[in-house]
């Protein structure tokens, strides 16, 4: 735990100051797997002889062959708070959510719920496809641990919010996987749990009925306590107060989710940039110097987390010696460029295996993590050309930039075979300014781009 | 690692320093907990979940006869196929069981319908729970309610063979004790909670071992002719004294005597077993609810 840093000390005692209760406490809590089906059948008998006779369970010890994937979890969660739980595959955070939601039973530490606990967690788990939709509404919230009175009392709502039609009166099995989601999530979502337990299920169904969740989401929150495991970093910075970075089981960091978002590419970094480097040569360890810093910094001086903009990658046996360099109009300083005015990027780099296709894109994002615009060789119809010896220079010109004043971060990414990363990196924010003594400044900027245009009147 | 939160025995919410209305996990809440809190909590369990229950059996109802032409006729005709199975072989003359004192169409109905009430309870539990793994994994089921609702259908079956007896007793003229029908009720009980204890168990440690349910198969199928329900298992020698500690032969007998008789042939034989099996299941309920957690997360 990352208690001792001040830093956290001060923001869990402006949480504390918040009367809000705490509806959640997680205390120290472990929980063990094997990795192997045979270990899992052998423990399991082991374990249910060990029961049956009465003998303790050993639970706080790891037999041969087992792992914690839980490893002295603690952490707490009040009512009205979102808590965002982020980390790597297999860093344990679904088995944090089952070990709340009292599926799993901890191996060691505490778990105190006050109140229900309901999931969004498997959204398809349970529907009986031969059955109807109205019969699986039933169905489902039973399992879900709903009485008949409740699913009487909301299930107008649920058909209303699920919105599939006639669909309800059709077996399930007919249904499209969109149809499921929505109404599996109708259902979920009208429990009126104390905590909700959400697992990925902010990208559920279409667009329109994305929002319509979003919405819904955001009108029980205040009245609930939320975990949410996303590994959509935007997701967890808009929409937690707190965020946890679980690592191999551990809690790395628990506070402001901006900084969560901040260690949690720490911890992801050190892994693939430095482990898949090409030998002992020190220079491609960290080919790019990219890992060194997690975030990207404002003129304003402030710092947001590149996990933002989705984050760095570099396959260092693929790709060596990236040098990208932005030139801003003629005389212009670095990384300010006048709006309409010309910008070069030269792109250099050497990679391993010359006859891939190389495909390299530049999107650009709003300091929030918007994409804006992006250049791709790929949609220009430019093909790459390598040299024998691996090297490849390029450059991208832009005219006339149109987007409006403001600060805009740029990153750099390689493809190769059409879809795999070879390279990505969150470069140095842009700004583009207007300067009045320029002659095709505006006094106002609206939106996000402007063209550059003129006006024409006839008076006759 | 925090060995020093596993050793702290684990203590119920209210001596936690919590106030009521938490619910609280530990690793060895359930290994802890007495018969009473054991059952206790399965009970809470059973009665939070009985809108699941009847949820669950009328699914699986309505799932067994869906798209079929005969549609609800099946759940009265399958019941019935095992049962006319022995009849057919017994009106032609292939079974002749002797001098048994009753028409042996009846003989051979009731000692099915009792037969079953054992044999689907453990076999539609176990496989109703194996099949429920992968909900069970992901959302918070009480796995009693699930065995519960797998009873839904063998009280259903033993419903519609109990009318096929009502209608071979008026076929023969046979009425039953007025006695017996009403002792037939406790006995019926203690039968339940025979089947519901060695159920759970099964079920349970299936899910874990899946040999149990093969076993379990070939085990019934072998049993039920140990069992009193087409021949009559000798009384009396090296065979009848062994046949005193197959539980179902005792039920079989006891229950079918209890009906055209009035009391069971030998009721101090019946008696102790119907005790032990209440003993049972209060035993089974514990570990049950002490094993159950294993479950979840060696599925």
């Amino acid at each position: 735990m990352t208690s001792s840093d001040p830093s956290i000390t001060t923001e869990r005692a402006i949480l504390n100051s918040e009367a809000s209760e705490v509806i959640l406490k997680v205390e120290g809590v472990s929980k063990k797997f094997a990795y192997s089906l045979r270990d899992v059948l052998k423990y399991g008998t082991l374990r249910l002889f060990r029961e049956f006779l009465g003998l303790p369970s050993r639970s706080n010890r790891l037999e041969v062959g087992e792992f914690w994937a839980l490893d002295d979890v603690s952490f707490e969660l009040r009512r009205g708070e979102t808590l965002g739980i982020i980390g790597r595959n297999g860093a344990g955070k679904s088995t944090v959510l089952k070990v709340v939601n009292g599926i799993f039973l901890p191996d060691g530490g505490r778990v105190a719920v006050k109140g229900t606990v309901a999931g969004l967690i498997e959204i398809g788990a349970g529907f009986q496809p031969n059955l109807t939709g109205r019969e699986n509404v039933y169905i489902i919230a039973s399992i879900l641990g709903m009485t008949k009175e409740q699913v009487d009392r909301v299930f107008d709502d649920i058909i209303e919010f699920a919105d599939i039609g006639k669909f309800m009166d059709s077996p399930v099995q007919s249904y499209s996987s969109g149809m499921i989601v929505r109404l599996g999530f109708a259902i979920h979502v009208f429990q009126k749990p104390d905590v909700l337990l959400a697992d990925e299920i902010l990208a559920v169904g279409d667009f329109e009925f994305q929002q319509k969740c979003l919405e819904k989401i955001a009108q029980i929150k205040k009245e609930v306590g939320m975990i949410l495991v996303s590994h959509s970093m935007p997701t967890i910075v808009r929409f937690c107060d707190r965020a946890i970075v679980l690592d191999r089981g551990r809690v790395l960091f628990d506070g402001s989710p901006k900084e969560a978002v901040e260690r949690m590419m720490f911890a992801e970094h050190r892994a693939p940039v430095v482990s898949r480097g090409g030998g002992g040569n020190p220079a491609l360890q960290d080919p790019c110097g990219i890992g060194r810093q997690s975030y990207v910094t404002l003129s304003s001086g402030s710092r947001i987390p590149k996990a933002v903009f989705g984050g760095e990658y570099c396959n260092a046996q693929k790709i060596s010696k990236v040098h990208c360099r932005w030139a801003f109009g003629r005389n212009g300083p670095e990384r300010i460029a006048d709006i309409f005015s010309e910008i070069l990027v030269e792109i250099s780099f050497h990679v391993k295996f010359p006859d891939t296709n190389l495909i390299i894109g530049i999107p650009v994002f709003s300091p929030d993590g918007q994409m804006i615009t992006a250049f791709n060789t790929d949609a220009s119809g430019c093909e790459i050309p390598v040299d024998p010896d691996g090297g490849v220079f390029g450059r991208l010109t832009i005219p006339c930039i149109s987007l409006n004043p403001g600060e805009y971060v740029p990153c750099l990414a390689v493809v190769v075979n059409g879809a795999e990363f070879i390279y990505r990196e969150v470069l140095e924010p842009i700004r583009i300014v207007s300067r009045s003594s320029r002659p095709e400044a505006h006094s106002v900027y609206f939106g996000l781009y402007s063209e550059k245009h003129s006006w024409n009147f006839s008076s006759d | 690692m925090n060995t020093e939160h596993v050793k702290s025995p684990a203590r119920p919410p209210e001596e936690s320093g919590l106030e009521r209305g938490w619910t609280v996990y530990t690793a060895d809440m359930r290994s802890h907990a007495s018969l009473m809190e054991a059952w206790t909590r399965l009970i809470r369990d059973l009665i939070e979940s009985r809108f699941l229950i009847w949820q669950l059996f009328l699914k699986d109802f309505k799932a067994q006869y869906q798209q079929s032409v005969l549609g609800i006729v099946w759940s009265v005709i399958m019941p019935l196929v095992p049962v006319l199975i022995y009849l057919f072989m017994s009106v032609i003359g292939v079974l002749s069981p002797g001098a048994i004192g009753l028409p042996y169409v009846l003989f051979v109905i009731v000692g099915l319908t009792v037969w079953m009430i054992f044999s689907d309870g453990i076999n539609f539990a176990m496989f109703k729970l194996l099949q429920s793994k992968a909900v069970l994994g992901k959302i918070r089921v009480p796995k009693i309610a699930i065995i519960c609702s797998s009873l839904g259908r063998v009280f259903f079956e033993t419903l519609v063979r109990t009318t096929l007896i009502v209608l071979a007793m008026v076929w023969y003229g046979i009425s039953p004790s007025g006695q017996g029908v009403i002792l037939l009720f406790p006995a019926l009980i203690a039968l339940l909670c025979l089947t519901l204890s060695v159920a759970m168990a099964l079920s349970l440690v299936n899910i874990v071992v899946r040999d149990i349910q093969k076993l379990v198969e070939v085990g019934l199928t072998y049993a039920m002719f140990l069992s009193s329900v087409i021949f009559m298992m000798p009384d009396e020698g090296l065979i009848g004294g062994i046949s005193s500690f197959n539980l179902m032969n005792t039920f079989i007998n006891g229950i079918r005597d209890t009906l055209f008789l009035g009391t069971p042939s030998k009721p101090g034989l019946f008696l102790l077993t119907s005790g032990f099996s209440v003993l049972l299941l209060f035993g089974v309920g514990r570990l049950f609810y002490v094993m159950e957690h294993v479950i979840d997360d060696k599925l």
